[in-house]
């Protein structure tokens, strides 16, 4: 009997348990044309390295490729890296920034490289490793910032700090001056003074969208580090000389500092130039912002929150005041110690004069910290500053009001957009222009949105006091109605 | 095996780079299964077609998801699963039609013969069919997996997600079951 069951159950298979050959046909072609329409064209797949992982995993379990297929994969990349020498290294790794799929490839054979030299026991080659590791992460920060990938922003954060300990490894070789030859404080040298200007870069990019995140700060903390690590690269220098190395001579020294000399009073008259920059801006925006209230429209009251606005902008501008007076000042202190330094160089005295020096780096730091601060205060209250006036060219007729509003806001524009109006708005572009050099400036006139027709006449002013706004999202001044006195 | 790795291929294809042509080469491989399946769960053909449509579509969409697929013949038959229980839930309160024999065989009638032996068939495949109907679920899913669409014990383990032990087990209950159903 369970033969024939059996036999009945095959027969079924191609009998009357299956599908119309018709209907299959029709349902293919239905069902093609309903998936056809769930893919979006415009999202088209491209073979990133998720997606590379995700479809292994189709053809494995996902455990196998997590924990077997992916780091064999790097290895063997790192394998063939490292089997192909240096050459292929350094221009394939260089282009690599963090997020990519061979990032980690980059630094598993960096740590390599540390770790074959730390056993050979080779101190001044892993010197001169890290300090070109550290150039290296400073030039991916800055890659990363000019990419404006969102994502990748996120990560310059943590290229940073590894940069810093980097920085971090390469002070620790100075210190022991018998590890180093003065080859390798040379290059050193040379790598933190690449590295700060690459840095400089950086802190120039994110002036335009540093989206509130701090980095800035930190550009600048590594930047600090930086020229730390510079100095006591100097300074090692100097010690080997005095302890009569014959191949650091005494011009040379001589030269090595006067170099950094220039470099930390060009850094300081720059930070002033910048601070006074900033307080010139604020300025200009201050005398805007009086001649308003001074000169209210007839009949109509001032608005508080005008008044509040106004002091805002006052405080502002006295800050940015006492920043310019501070980094003058220290400014100043470095110039009088550049004269020191040179006095002590001409008189042989190398000891004291990179304890000079160094004074004068610290200035340098402290001046450039004011303007940072006092360039970031400008921008939080850049873009609030939406003042309206209102023109009351004819009195007599209430209707033919025009509303002038005056945007001054570091969102990047494409093109500066200027137009004239009874407020010489002119001068306000270029002050704001020449402190935030890659931000445009927008100053637009618009007509008044709706005649106050009943006899309200509208003045728009933009909250006074505002958290720091990204510089994009402009504040949506309110509309504050006061009666006219007719 | 290479029968298993080309499946593979078009799968990737149409999760990873979704190629609708991919999914439907899919579709051609599997919908008969899929239909049968149903169909020895629901009680008509129309029933069977639209819930197989749906799960073509349904399984593409999870596909997009990108969610982890083991087996794609497993997931197919999962989601079948899942549309016939919706399914009887929705029409709980209507009672189980049985299978009609379709007018088809009238027209036919003119050539004697060929007419007597295919109802004769017919009539068979209907005392088997339903038999099958009879069984509870877990059988009726086994025994057609195994004898209908001749899938190996790892396949249907692997659909119906139990352990190769516990298929063979249940299959040789199922058709000790069918054949009392059979007998009576």
């Amino acid at each position: 009997m369970s033969k024939g069951i059996l036999r009945q159950l095959k027969d079924l298979k191609s009998g009357e348990v299956n599908p119309r050959a018709e209907w299959m046909q029709t349902n293919r072609s239905v069902l093609l044309s309903q998936i056809k329409n769930t893919i979006n064209p415009s999202e088209s797949r491209q073979s990133t390295p998720k997606n590379i992982w995700e479809g292994l995993a189709i053809f494995f379990s996902p455990n196998t490729v997590n924990f077997a297929l992916r780091p064999v994969a790097i290895l063997l990349i790192v394998s063939l890296v490292l089997l192909t020498g240096k050459i292929a290294t350094v221009d394939a790794a260089y282009e690599v920034l963090p997020g990519d799929l061979f990032y980690p490839a980059k630094r598993v054979v960096e740590k390599t490289q540390v770790a074959v030299v730390k056993i050979i026991g080779d101190k001044k080659t892993e010197t001169k490793l890290h300090s070109e590791f550290a150039k290296r992460r400073a030039s991916e920060a800055n890659r990363m910032v000019v990419s404006g990938d969102a994502q990748k922003a996120e990560m310059v954060s943590q290229t940073l700090s590894d940069l810093k300990q980097e920085l971090k490894s390469v002070d620790v070789k100075l210190d022991n001056p018998s590890d180093v030859t003065a080859d390798v404080v040379r290059e050193v040298k040379q790598n933190t003074e690449e590295i700060r200007n690459t840095l400089n870069q950086v802190k120039n990019n994110l002036i335009v969208d540093d989206g509130g995140k701090n980095l800035t700060q930190e550009v600048a903390a590594a930047k600090d580090a930086a020229k730390d690590t510079e100095m006591k690269a100097v300074q090692t220098m100097v010690d080997k000389h005095l302890q009569g190395d014959a191949t650091v001579t005494k011009d040379e020294v001589k030269q090595v500092i006067n170099d950094t000399l220039k470099n930390v009073v060009g850094e300081a008259t720059e930070s002033k130039q910048n601070a006074e920059d900033a307080k010139n801006v604020v300025e200009a925006v201050k005398t805007e912002v009086k001649d308003l209230t001074r000169n209210p429209v007839v009949g109509v009251e001032v608005a508080s929150s005008t008044k509040a606005l106004t002091e805002k902008i006052s405080v502002a501008a006295s800050e940015a005041n006492d920043a310019s007076v501070k980094t003058d000042a220290l400014a100043k202190e470095v110039d009088k110690q550049a004269l020191e330094v040179k006095a002590l160089l001409s008189t042989d005295d190398l000891t004291e004069a990179v304890n000079k020096v160094k004074e004068a780096v610290e200035n340098g730091k402290k001046a450039e910290q004011i303007t940072d601060q006092s360039i970031a205060n400008v921008q939080k209250v850049l873009p609030v500053m939406s003042v309206v006036v209102k023109d009351n060219v004819n009195t007599v007729v209430a209707t033919s009001t025009n509303n002038i509003v005056i945007t001054v806001s570091t969102t990047p524009v494409a093109k500066p957009i200027l137009s004239t109006s009874t407020l010489n708005t002119n001068l306000v572009a270029p002050a704001v222009s020449s402190i935030v050099p890659s931000a445009m400036v927008s100053i637009t006139t618009t007509p008044a949105i709706t005649p106050p027709s009943v006899g309200s006449v509208s003045v728009n002013v933009a909250p006074a006091i505002q958290p720091a706004v990204p510089p994009e999202v402009l504040p949506v001044a309110p509309v504050i109605n006061v009666p006219v006195k007719k | 095996m290479s029968g298993k790795l080309s499946e593979k291929l078009l799968l990737y294809q149409a999760q990873t780079k979704r190629d609708p042509e991919a999914y439907a080469k899919l579709y051609d491989e599997y919908v008969k299964r899929i239909y049968r399946f149903v169909y020895f769960k629901v009680s008509n053909h129309e029933e069977a077609e639209d819930i197989t449509s749906e799960v073509f579509l349904k399984a593409w969409d999870y596909l997009q998801e990108k969610k982890e697929i083991k087996s794609f013949a497993g997931f197919l038959y999962r989601i079948a699963r899942n549309l016939i229980v919706d399914h009887y839930r929705a029409k709980t309160y209507k009672s189980e039609t049985v299978i009609t024999v379709t007018g088809e065989e009238a027209t036919e009638a003119g050539d004697r013969g060929a007419w007597s032996e295919k109802i004769e068939i017919k009539i068979e495949a209907q005392g088997i069919l339903q038999a099958i109907k009879k069984l509870k679920q877990e059988y009726q899913e086994v025994v057609t997996l195994r004898y209908v669409d001749e899938l190996g014990i790892d396949e249907i383990a692997e659909i119906t997600g139990k352990g190769k032990i516990a298929v063979r087990v249940t299959l040789h209950r199922a058709l000790k079951k069918l054949e009392e159903i059979m007998e009576k």
